[in-house]
């Protein structure tokens, strides 16, 4: 799956007095089983650039091509399709539900596409397999520590095997050890052939991009 | 309910004007970003709408259902005609926008469904004209259905039999003839055979979606002298008798019939609705097109089935 992105701009409050221009005129191109790495200072705009190419926020101005579609103009109703079909979001603060099992939020997304709750914890279950969670399964999110938790959202993301993953600073809240394990499971997806794209200030992450866009103040300074 | 219903529909019909009238307004000019504030806002707007329609929709059976009810409370009516005649200046009117407003409803909720399929919502601007211009007579529906059951008194009126039996009727009386029998009911079948060709031919021949629209009034027309002046008094083996209501609400394959006969001459209005405001894209045509064929199929079907009912109570009426 490629992306492509033609002027994005995004401005938040835009016309008042605090108005920001989270990113400015961004043309970038992302192939097919891209590792695409975003790279910026804090504030320079990575994760507001994340959200447009995932389609959770509206550019202000400019287009968004999947497959040379153009579908930053389409309904909400299609993008979500989209979403729900073609894109796995691992967000740098988890976003689970705490009051769910492990596995339970590993197949939140499978609720979207109408599967039966045995199949989804026997997909969700699988995955965790894969991710080293065997053990955590059953675990309330609560009870687990910081790293397991990410694995529980990266599990989340790759339960309905989508084209594009979309990572904000996945490593960022982790330790040492456990982003080593995290950066193994990146390794894993992009021999995969996966289009993956990550935000990281992780330079052993950053190793494995084999596309890099710098960001800077919204701009994109370099790619 | 019927009173409750038509206050609900009447009440989110005032609620949801302004934001239709924004969303309308703003549309076109209005960038991405706006644009996903007015989706927002519209998926608000067409679940009200839906509703407004669903139970508009639904108070079509109710409202007679609820006025049949009145029967025995009105002194002198024996059925619908004397309940109408109890406050005729609000039951009439409002039988006639039972009749005509469901088309526009089904057209509304129609371009909707184009809408949603499409990936673009490019009939958003169109689907709030529509409901702007619904919009009054929305309002007057629910209102008159409203004003009938706090209007509505238990004055004595006489039976249809006493209206409508005797007494000139608006019809020629040669109709009344055994020749002029014959001739409206062979002029019935040859335009509703006529009509339901048409609707098949529609399918593969733009040309004849016109023709099937203009035979709708006449057969509407002949339809309604049809069923006073031939079906009930065979139907109901009443000779002199030609209340259709009596018919409709005595002999349930004449609901069955009549229901049809409205989904059928319905039809070419609503497509006529579809084709106006639902061809913006391509995409919105190649739905709107496949809509239109489901819609005249299933039209088709209906009037074959209502004239199969129609031979089949004439015949076993007639041995």
């Amino acid at each position: 799956m490629s992306i492509r992105t033609a002027n994005l701009t995004k401005i938040y409050f835009k016309g008042l007095a605090n108005e920001v221009v989270a990113v400015n005129d961004a043309s970038i191109r992302i192939d097919d089983h891209t590792f695409f790495i975003v790279t910026g200072p804090s504030g320079s705009g990575k994760t507001t650039l994340l959200s447009l190419l995932g389609l959770l926020t509206r550019p202000t101005k400019g287009k968004i091509f999947y497959q040379n579609e153009e579908v930053s103009s389409y309904s909400d109703a299609w993008q979500t399709k989209i979403r729900k079909q073609q894109i796995g979001f691992i967000f740098q603060q988890y976003n689970l539900l705490p009051r769910f099992s492990a596995w339970e939020n590993a197949s939140l997304p499978l609720m979207c596409h109408n599967t039966s709750e045995s199949e989804r914890k026997k997909q969700a279950t699988e995955i965790m397999h894969k991710l080293g969670l065997e053990k955590r399964i059953e675990f309330r999110v609560s009870l687990l520590s910081g790293g397991e938790q990410q694995r529980v959202a990266i599990a989340r993301a790759l339960v309905t095997n989508p084209k594009i993953i979309i990572a904000d600073e996945p490593t960022a809240s982790v330790d040492d050890e456990t982003a080593a394990s995290i950066r193994e499971i990146f390794k894993t997806l992009k021999k995969e052939g996966k289009t993956i794209i990550v935000s990281t200030h992780d330079h052993a992450l950053m190793k494995e991009g084999t596309t890099f866009a710098a960001l800077k103040n919204g701009t994109v300074t370099n790619t | 309910m019927n009173l409750l219903l038509s206050i609900a529909a009447l009440v989110l019909t005032l609620i949801v004007l302004d934001t239709a009238l924004r969303i309308f307004r703003r549309w076109k000019k209005s960038d991405e970003e706006e644009r996903y504030e007015l989706e927002k806002d519209f998926y608000l707007t067409f679940s009200a709408v839906v509703i407004v329609l669903g139970i508009r929709l639904f108070l079509v059976p109710l409202y007679f259902w609820t006025m049949q009810s009145l029967i025995p409370a009105i002194p002198g009516a024996m059925c619908l005609w004397g309940v109408f005649n109890a406050l005729p200046e609000l039951t009439w009117p409002a039988l006639l926008l039972k009749f005509l407003l469901p088309a526009m409803y089904i057209g509304w909720l129609l371009l909707a469904q184009i809408n949603s399929e499409c990936k673009t919502n490019p009939l958003m601007r169109n689907l709030m004209a529509l409901f702007l211009l619904l919009s009054p007579l929305l309002i007057i529906d629910s209102a008159v259905d409203i004003l009938i059951f706090f209007r509505m008194n238990p004055v004595e009126v006489s039976c249809c039999s006493n209206a409508i039996d005797v007494g000139p009727r608006p019809i020629p009386m040669w109709i009344g003839t055994v020749s002029g029998q014959t001739l409206l009911i062979l002029v019935f079948f040859a335009l509703s055979t006529i009509f339901t060709a048409s609707l098949i031919l529609a399918l593969r021949w733009r040309i004849f979606e016109q023709i099937s629209l203009m035979l709708t009034l006449p057969l509407a027309g002949t339809l309604v002298i049809a069923i006073t002046e031939i079906l009930t008094p065979w139907l109901l083996h009443l000779p002199f008798h030609h209340c259709p209501f009596c018919l409709l609400f005595q002999n349930l394959s004449s609901l069955i019939f009549t229901s049809l006969f409205w989904f059928a001459l319905a039809t070419p209005w609503i497509i006529l609705i579809t084709k106006k405001l639902g061809r913006k894209t391509d995409e919105a045509r190649g739905i709107e097109l496949r809509l239109r064929n489901t819609t005249l199929t299933y039209s088709g079907i209906a009037m074959i089935i209502a004239m199969t009912i129609i031979l089949v109570d004439l015949s076993i009426a007639m041995t």
